[in-house]
């Protein structure tokens, strides 16, 4: 545990339908970190994700951010708080550009009424001009300045994923849930992708908790990692660590019921 | 900072524009009254793509924001003396009100089981209307006084068309707007998925309300000037069957698409004329049924979506405007 813990969770138990998906599961992440959390599938990774971003409510444990409890915020709440996240699967507004996907990211700042959106008021303005800027810095750090005016439908897989992570990084998140980033990309368009989230990283000054059962990619990227299986943390630490804990080696390759 | 817009981007609107204030000085009375009625389901069909195409909320209670701004307005011009302006704002706000009511089952349910849910508000409006006949006429109707400003009444047809003309515009820039705006996206993004909205922190409670509220105020407009243009206001004209007529057109003419709303608009006013003039008048639903199924197979983005391919198809590419335009293909 550190004192400088941006997340910390804390015996969290969910049940699905009877299923237990996680049985107490207690981490932190640190500040400013890029952190690993890994895991065999059906380890309960994306359901602590969702437990994080209140997309599904846990039946006991908490979840504090920053220090502040966040049982009983909702996923908007929790976004305008400033933790962010993506999906597994691309999630885009297919019909707009690649532009229009950014500046859905910054949402969460949203402060003028719909009235004077609709008429343009200066504050308004001024913050489309902010919008705008944060756009297209994340879009030159991920390399998609030259088809911001391209509809997201019309793009190749790896592009669209790098808009889709580009949208949270433009959010300017305290705390950046990635959920398998790298799914359905080919060995090259990972290192590309992995190198594309640490620079926005280093950019925006975010902590980056990394879902992934790609333990080389964690390996590479991540300082401290978390290893669940069957919905309990098996190891923490630093990633070369935990994966040479037989323990975990155990779980990825089977030797037990995991 | 956004790219500078070119002076041919910025000129778009002024031949459309220069059309609708040409097109009364050459159009007999029918014509004009045809016109007028174009205009009037502009502004209903551009409320419903609000709702429908726009935040993905499928809603068949379209027709009861028009019933409300038409009683509206035929209540106000018999009983008070206000100006037609003043009847507007009224209609617009109750209509708008009505509308948060509706939307309220959206936050619960969605597709097909909303439009049921819909339907009942639709059948709720038409049994307030012929019970408490001593306000609403009943299944009779009411009358409606002519209304405007001053010695300018809506007893003049060139007055009536004028105004729909407005409404109408007004209507078109608000969409435009929305479509280049924050809460376009937003509803764009409801649209897509609550999921994907909410974790970009868009409230689809607001989003959806505000979609509603919108469309029942467009509506509610929509139904001042119908009221006026026809002189009377029954119960009959705000029946589920209006609000499919809405629906319909709204689909032919193009979802999502500012010009998909006036093409959809123009579909359901000429097309029954042509029938009739034909001498076939009951052959005008069957064929209308045809047309849509066959769009919706083989034309999902509706008559408009012909013309952006078509537009597509001549425009140079490869430069990327930089500008947000949340639809490339629209206005």
């Amino acid at each position: 545990m550190t004192d400088t813990a941006v997340l910390e969770v804390r015996d969290v138990h969910v049940t699905v339908n009877g299923v237990r998906a996680l049985g107490g599961v207690t981490f932190d992440v640190p500040e400013g970190s890029l952190f690993g959390l890994i895991g065999p599938n059906g380890a309960g990774k994306t359901t602590i994700m969702n437990v994080i971003s209140a997309v599904i409510t846990p039946q006991r444990g908490s979840v504090r951010f920053r220090g502040e409890d966040l049982t009983g915020a909702g996923t908007v709440a929790r976004v305008r708080a400033g933790i962010l996240r993506s999906f597994q699967q691309v999630r885009l507004l297919e019909d707009l550009t690649v532009l229009d996907n950014l500046l859905l990211g910054r949402e969460r700042f949203r402060t003028v009424g719909l009235l004077r959106q609709i008429c343009g008021s200066r504050t308004g303005r001024r913050q489309a001009r902010r919008d705008l800027a944060m756009a297209r810095e994340v879009a030159a750090v991920l390399g998609l300045s030259d088809v911001l005016g391209r509809d997201v439908r019309d793009l190749p897989f790896g592009v669209r994923r790098l808009v889709d992570v580009g949208r949270a990084f433009v959010a300017e998140p305290d705390l950046l849930l990635l959920d398998e980033p790298a799914a359905g990309l080919d060995v090259t368009s990972r290192r590309l992708l992995l190198d594309a989230i640490k620079q926005a990283q280093r950019t925006t000054g975010a902590t980056v908790m990394l879902v992934e059962h790609d333990v080389d990619l964690v390996r590479r990227a991540c300082g401290d990692a978390v290893v669940l299986s069957n919905g309990e943390v098996l190891a923490r630490g630093a990633p070369a660590e935990v994966l040479a804990d037989p323990a975990v080696l155990r779980a990825y390759f089977g030797h037990n019921d995991a | 900072m956004p790219e500078r817009r070119s002076l041919a981007h910025r000129l778009r609107p002024v031949l459309p524009l220069a059309l609708l204030v040409v097109l009364p000085l050459l159009l007999d009375s029918f014509s004009l009254y045809q016109a007028t009625m174009i205009l009037i389901y502009v502004t209903a069909i551009i409320g419903l793509d609000i709702v429908f195409g726009r935040a993905g909320v499928l809603s068949v209670a379209q027709a009861v924001f028009i019933g409300i701004g038409a009683y509206a307005a035929a209540w106000m011009s018999r009983t008070t003396a206000v100006s037609i302006g003043v009847e507007l704002v009224v209609a617009a706000a109750i209509a708008g009100v009505a509308a948060i009511v509706v939307g309220l089952p959206a936050l619960r349910v969605s597709g097909l089981r909303l439009a049921i849910l819909t339907f009942a508000f639709v059948e709720l409006f038409q049994w307030v209307l012929t019970t408490f006949a001593s306000v609403t006429g009943g299944t009779q109707g009411l009358r409606v006084n002519p209304g405007g400003f001053g010695a300018i009444t809506t007893a003049d047809p060139m007055v009536g068309y004028w105004l729909a003309a407005a409404i109408a515009v007004l209507a078109t820039w608000l969409v435009i707007r929305l479509r280049r705006n924050p809460i376009g996206r937003a509803m764009a993004a409801v649209k897509s998925s609550n999921l994907l909205a909410e974790s970009v922190g868009v409230s689809t409670v607001r989003t959806k309300l505000t979609a509603f509220m919108l469309s029942g105020m467009l509506g509610g407009l929509a139904g001042v000037v119908l009221a006026h243009v026809a002189g009377s206001v029954t119960p009959a004209g705000f029946t589920v069957f209006s609000s499919l007529d809405l629906l319909v057109a709204l689909i032919l003419g193009g979802t999502g698409r500012v010009h998909g709303a006036w093409l959809g608009a123009a579909y359901v006013v000429l097309v029954p004329e042509v029938f009739a003039r034909l001498g076939i008048p009951n052959a005008y639903p069957v064929v209308s049924g045809a047309v849509l199924m066959l769009l919706l197979v083989a034309l999902p983005g509706g008559i408009a979506s012909v013309l952006d391919r078509v537009r597509d198809r001549f425009r140079p590419r490869g430069g990327h405007t930089l500008t947000p335009a949340t639809e490339r293909s629209s206005s």
